[in-house]
C-alpha cells in the first residue's frame, strides 16, 4: 500500500526527554514492530507518524513524499489504541462507519462496506449493539474494523492486545496477521512484549531511550542481540558481565562474581565484557559431568510446553536453563538446598558489545 | 429475661433511636416547608382574599409577567451557555499558570449574595460607574453616557455573571473525562474540527451541558434580588409579583402565581435530575489533551486574549468595584468613609442593628442547618432505598421551591398561629436554615461517603461501642465536611435577601436587606460599605472551604 521512510525524526519535550533521531524504512506491505520497555518512545514514534506530535527535525515520507505538513485526517492512516477509543455514544455499526460518514459516502455503500468488514472480523452479530455491551476482545475487533474502513494505506497498532487475557491475545495476534496479509496493508505495531513481537512481525525494531538500537527479523535479533541491553531485554538469554582474567587460543576466561567461565572470543585481560548463553545451551545435572561445570542452587522449576524452565541461583546471578528430561526436572525440584551442576560449551557463549549508557530518563 | 431477648430489645431500642434521629429533620422540613407551602397554595386559592386563580391566569398583567420571566430566563441561559462554552473548553484544554486558582475562584460567585452582585454591577457597569467614568472622560461628557447595569440588560448580565461558573465547571469537568484517544481517533478517521465537535465532543458533553443549562434556567427563573434591584420596578418576574401581591394582601394572586411557579420549577428539577444522571462520572481522563498558549496559532492567541479580558471585566470587575463603591459616592462624586461610619450607627437607617441581626440570624441558621444536615446526610446514605429517596428529595426541596414561596408559606401558615407576626425573627432563622440546609447536608454527605468503611469496621473490631465509634472515629473524620457545610450554610444565610425581606419588620433587617433599602433611596455609600462587609465574609468563607476541602482531599485531616 505504502512505503514508509522515517528519516532522523526527532523531538525534544519540555520536560527534557527526547525521542530520536529515528531512522527506519518500512517496505510496502511489511509488518514492522516497535519493541521496547515502557518509556522507550514507541508510542511517541507512532504518534509522530500519525501526526499527533510534530517532530522538531527530520522527515517522514510516504512513498517518497513528505507528509509532515499533512494533518492526521488526510494521511489516510488507520489506528488502533490499547484503550480502543471507541466512540461511547455510538453503536458498533456507527463506530465502524464513522470515517465513511465523515467522507460523505452514500448510505448503501456504507452499509455494504461495514458488513464486509464485520464479516471479515467476525463481528456481524454485534453491529446493532452499543459499545458498552461488547467484551474487550470484541471491542478490539470493532476498533480494527473501524481503522480499516477507509482502506488505509498504513495501519498503526498501539499495544492493541495488552489489556486482553493471554489466550485471547494469541488468537487475535493470528487474526491481525491474517487480515494484514490479506489486505497487504503496511503495518507498524507497538508492543512491550517480545513474545508478541516475535509471533507477529516481519521485522522488529528495538527501541531504548528514544533510539532504535537494533532492527532485524525475529530470528536474527534472537540469535545476534546487538548489545547487552537487547540481550537482557529479550530475556531469552542469560546475560553475564564480568572481568577477563585470562585468554588463550580464541577463548577467554571471564570472572563473574566467584565463578569463572570460558567463553569463545578475544579480549584483553582486565577488560569488562558481557556475554550471553541461550537457555537451551545450558546443561544441568545432579552430578558433575565432563567439561567445565559450576555449582549453583535451584531456585525454581516451571513446566512449559515440552520442557521445563529451570532457574538456578549463582551468587547474585540467575541462570536459566531448559531441561527436557522430566525425571531430572523432578529431582532438581526436590534438590532443596543441595547444589547442582551446570555448564555450557565455550562456543555457545556469545560476547556482546556493551550497551550505550542511559542518556535520558523517559 | 433471656440474653437473646435483651439483645433484641437493645437492637430495637437503637433502631428506634436512629429512626427518630433520621426522621427529625425530615419531620421539620415537612412542618416548615411542605405544610406551609401546601397550606398557602390551597388557602390562597380557595379563600383568597384577592383574585381567583382564573382571574390571575387570565389577566394580561400575569401573562406579561410570566412571559417576561420565561423570556429573561431563556435569554440568560442561552447567553450564559454561549459565553461559558469557550471558557469550559479553555479550562479543560489550555495549559496556563494559575489554572488551579481560577478553577477554585470559580466558586466565589456561588457564595456571593445576589444583592452584593447588584451593588457591584451598578458600580462597574452602571451610571457613573467604572466603565462610565472612563467613557465620560473619553467623550468629554459631564453626564453619564454608559449604563449596562439596569433594565433587561442589567438583569441578564447579572444572571450571566452568576451562572458562568456553574456551566463552565460542569462542562469543563465533563470535557476532561473524554479520553484524548477518542478525539485523536476522530481526527484520524477524517473528521474536520467542526465534525469532531459535532459528532464526538458535543454528544459527550451533552448531559453536562443540558444539566447545567437547566440549572441556570431554574436559578434565573426564580431570581429575586437581581430582578427587583436592577429591574428598578419596571420589570417584574413571577417571584417579584408573588412578593408584591402579598404586600397588597392579594393572597389569591400570590398563591396562583406560586402554584404556576412551583409547577415549572418541579418540571425543571426533574429534568435536571434526569440529565445529571447522564453526566459521565468516570473521573478525569488519565491524560487530558491539553495545549499550551504558545502552541496556539497567532489568531487563536489573539481571540483567547480578547475573550479572557472580556470575561475578566465581567467576572472580576463587579467584585472589585464593590471596594470602590464603599468609599466613592457617585451622587456627590466624592470619596468618603461615611458608609463605614454608618455601619457603626444604631437607630433608624443605621447599619449596626442590621450587622448584628445578620450575624445572629446567620449564626443560628448555620447551627440548625448543621444539626439537621447531619442526620439528613446519613439518611441519604441509608441502605433502604425508600429512606434514601425521601431524604434526597427533602434535601433538594428547598432548591426547587423558591425562597419567596417558602417565606410566603411561613408568614401565613406559621407566623399567624404562633403569633410571630410582630416578632418574626425566628421565621427568618427558619427560612435561612431551610436555604442553607441543602448545602450543609450535601457537604456532610460527601465527607461521609469518602470515609473508608474499613476504618469504621476496624473501630467495631477493636471494641468501640456505637457511640464511641461516632465520637472518636466518625465525627473527627467528618469534621472537615461539617466545617465546609457550616461555612457554606453561613454564607448562604448571611447573604439571603428574598425570604428575609419578605418576613422582616424594620427592626429585623439584615445587611442584605439593608443594602436593598439603601439602594432604593440612593444611599450608595452605605450600600457599598455593607456590601463590602458581605464580600469579605464570603471571601473568608471561600478561603476556609478551599483550604479545608483541599486538605481533606489530601487526606491529612
Amino acid at each position: 500500500m505504502v512505503r514508509v521512510d522515517i528519516l532522523a525524526l526527532r523531538r525534544v519535550f519540555a520536560d527534557g526527554t527526547s525521542i530520536g533521531p529515528i531512522d527506519l524504512s518500512i517496505a510496502d506491505g511489511e509488518f514492522v514492530t516497535l519493541l521496547g520497555p515502557s518509556g522507550a518512545g514507541k508510542t511517541t514514534t507512532l504518534r509522530m507518524i500519525a501526526g499527533f506530535i510534530t517532530p522538531d527535525s527530520g522527515d517522514l515520507l510516504f512513498d517518497g513524499q513528505s507528509v509532515l505538513s499533512i494533518p492526521p485526517r488526510e494521511r489516510n492512516i488507520g489506528m488502533v489504541f490499547q484503550s480502543t477509543a471507541l466512540f461511547p455514544h455510538m453503536t458498533v455499526f456507527q463506530n465502524i462507519s464513522f470515517s465513511l460518514d465523515m467522507a460523505g459516502w452514500q448510505h448503501k455503500d456504507v452499509v455494504a462496506r461495514v458488513e464486509e468488514l464485520a464479516s471479515m472480523l467476525r463481528i456481524k452479530r454485534l453491529l446493532r449493539r452499543r459499545v458498552d455491551q461488547i467484551s474487550g476482545g470484541e471491542a478490539q475487533r470493532v476498533a480494527l474494523a473501524r481503522a480499516l474502513a477507509r482502506d488505509p494505506k498504513l495501519l498503526l497498532l498501539d499495544e492493541p492486545l495488552s489489556a486482553l487475557d493471554p489466550e485471547l491475545r494469541e488468537r487475535l495476534q493470528v487474526e491481525i496477521r491474517r487480515i494484514q496479509r490479506r489486505l497487504n496493508v503496511t503495518t507498524i505495531y507497538v508492543t512491550h512484549s517480545q513474545e508478541e513481537a516475535f509471533a507477529i512481525s516481519d521485522r522488529i525494531a528495538i527501541l531504548r531511550d528514544g533510539i532504535i538500537v537494533q532492527v532485524g527479523d525475529p530470528e536474527d535479533i534472537y540469535e545476534h542481540p546487538a548489545d547487552e541491553f537487547v540481550a537482557r531485554f529479550l530475556g531469552g538469554g542469560n546475560v553475564f558481565r564480568g572481568t577477563v582474567v585470562g585468554s588463550s587460543d580464541g577463548t577467554i576466561r571471564v570472572s563473574v562474581g566467584s565463578a569463572v567461565f570460558s567463553v569463545a572470543g578475544e579480549a584483553e585481560e582486565g577488560e569488562v565484557v558481557a556475554f550471553s548463553v541461550k537457555p537451551e545451551d545450558v546443561v544441568v545435572s545432579l552430578e558433575k559431568q565432563d567439561g567445565e561445570m559450576l555449582q549453583a542452587r535451584v531456585r525454581s522449576v516451571v513446566p512449559q510446553l515440552g520442557s521445563y524452565r529451570v532457574t538456578l541461583q549463582l551468587d547474585a546471578q540467575q541462570v536459566v536453563a531448559i531441561v527436557r528430561d522430566s525425571s531430572l526436572a523432578r529431582s532438581l525440584r526436590s534438590s532443596g538446598d543441595n547444589p547442582v551442576w551446570f555448564g555450557f560449551a565455550p562456543s555457545d557463549a556469545v560476547v556482546i558489545p556493551p550497551s550505550r549508557p542511559h542518556t535520558s530518563t523517559c | 429475661m433471656s440474653m437473646l431477648t435483651e439483645v433484641g430489645v437493645e437492637v430495637r431500642r437503637r433502631s428506634v433511636l436512629s429512626a427518630v434521629v433520621i426522621a427529625s429533620p425530615i419531620l421539620l422540613l415537612l412542618i416548615f416547608v411542605v405544610y406551609p407551602v401546601t397550606y398557602v397554595l390551597i388557602a390562597g386559592l380557595l379563600y383568597g382574599p384577592g383574585s381567583t386563580f382564573a382571574e390571575t391566569v387570565l389577566s394580561p398583567v400575569t401573562q406579561r409577567i410570566v412571559a417576561f420571566t420565561l423570556q429573561q430566563a431563556l435569554l440568560s441561559t442561552v447567553i450564559t451557555v454561549a459565553v461559558s462554552l469557550p471558557a469550559a473548553a479553555l479550562l479543560a484544554r489550555l495549559e496556563f499558570s494559575g489554572k488551579g486558582v481560577v478553577r477554585a475562584a470559580m466558586i466565589v460567585p456561588f457564595v456571593l449574595p445576589p444583592i452584593v452582585v447588584v451593588v457591584g454591577f451598578l458600580r462597574m457597569f452602571g451610571p457613573y460607574g467604572v466603565i462610565d467614568t472612563v467613557a465620560m472622560a473619553m467623550s468629554g461628557s459631564a453626564i453619564s453616557v454608559f449604563d449596562l447595569s439596569t433594565g433587561l440588560t442589567g438583569i441578564i448580565l447579572a444572571h450571566v455573571f452568576y451562572n458562568i461558573p456553574l456551566v463552565t465547571l460542569m462542562v469543563s469537568s465533563s470535557l476532561e473525562t473524554l479520553p484524548p484517544e477518542v478525539e485523536e481517533m476522530a481526527e484520524l478517521l477524517g473528521a474536520t474540527t467542526l465534525q469532531k465537535w459535532r459528532y464526538v465532543i458535543l454528544p459527550h458533553i451533552r448531559s453536562a451541558l443540558g444539566a447545567s443549562a437547566v440549572l441556570t434556567f431554574l436559578f434565573c427563573f426564580m431570581s429575586f434580588p437581581i430582578v427587583l434591584a436592577l429591574g428598578q420596578g419596571r420589570y417584574s418576574t413571577i417571584e417579584v409579583q408573588i412578593w408584591s401581591a402579598f404586600r397588597y394582601f392579594d393572597y389569591g394572586q400570590a398563591s396562583a402565581l406560586a402554584l404556576l411557579q412551583l409547577g415549572v420549577t418541579l418540571v425543571l428539577a426533574v429534568a435536571y435530575v434526569y440529565l445529571s444522571g447522564g453526566v459521565a462520572n468516570g473521573g478525569r481522563s488519565a491524560r487530558i489533551k491539553t495545549v499550551s498558549f504558545r502552541e496556539l496559532p497567532r489568531s487563536a492567541r489573539l481571540l483567547v486574549t480578547v475573550y479572557a479580558i472580556l470575561l475578566l471585566i465581567l467576572m472580576v470587575g463587579p467584585i472589585a468595584s464593590i471596594v470602590l463603591g464603599a468609599i466613592y459616592d457617585p451622587v456627590t462624586r466624592e470619596f468618603s468613609t461615611e458608609g463605614f461610619a454608618n455601619l457603626l450607627r444604631t437607630g433608624v437607617g443605621g447599619g449596626l442593628t442590621a450587622l448584628i441581626n445578620s450575624v445572629v440570624y446567620a449564626g443560628l441558621a448555620t447551627l440548625s442547618a448543621l444539626v439537621l444536615g447531619l442526620p439528613l446526610a446519613y439518611a441519604q446514605l441509608s441502605e433502604r432505598a425508600g429512606v434514601r429517596g425521601v431524604a434526597t428529595a427533602m434535601t433538594l426541596l428547598p432548591l426547587g421551591v423558591s425562597s419567596i414561596t417558602i417565606a410566603y408559606g411561613l408568614m401565613r401558615a406559621i407566623a399567624v398561629p404562633l403569633r410571630l407576626s410582630i416578632t418574626p425573627w425566628p421565621l427568618i432563622v427558619i427560612a435561612q436554615t431551610i436555604i442553607g440546609l441543602p448545602f450543609s447536608a450535601r457537604a456532610i454527605e460527601v465527607a461521609r461517603r469518602n470515609i473508608d468503611p474499613e476504618l469504621l469496621e476496624q473501630a467495631d473490631i477493636l471494641g468501640a461501642t456505637r457511640l464511641q465509634r461516632l465520637f472518636f472515629v466518625e465525627l473527627p473524620l467528618l469534621a472537615p465536611g461539617i466545617l465546609v457545610g457550616g461555612v457554606f450554610a453561613f454564607a448562604m444565610a448571611i447573604g439571603e435577601m428574598s425570604a428575609t425581606l419578605f418576613i422582616a419588620l424594620p427592626q429585623n433587617y439584615t445587611l442584605a436587606v439593608a443594602i436593598y433599602q439603601y439602594l432604593s433611596v440612593r444611599k450608595f455609600l452605605e450600600a457599598g460599605a455593607a456590601a463590602l462587609v458581605l464580600v469579605v465574609v464570603c471571601l473568608v468563607a471561600f478561603l476556609v472551604m478551599e483550604r479545608v476541602s483541599g486538605e481533606s482531599a489530601g487526606g491529612t485531616i
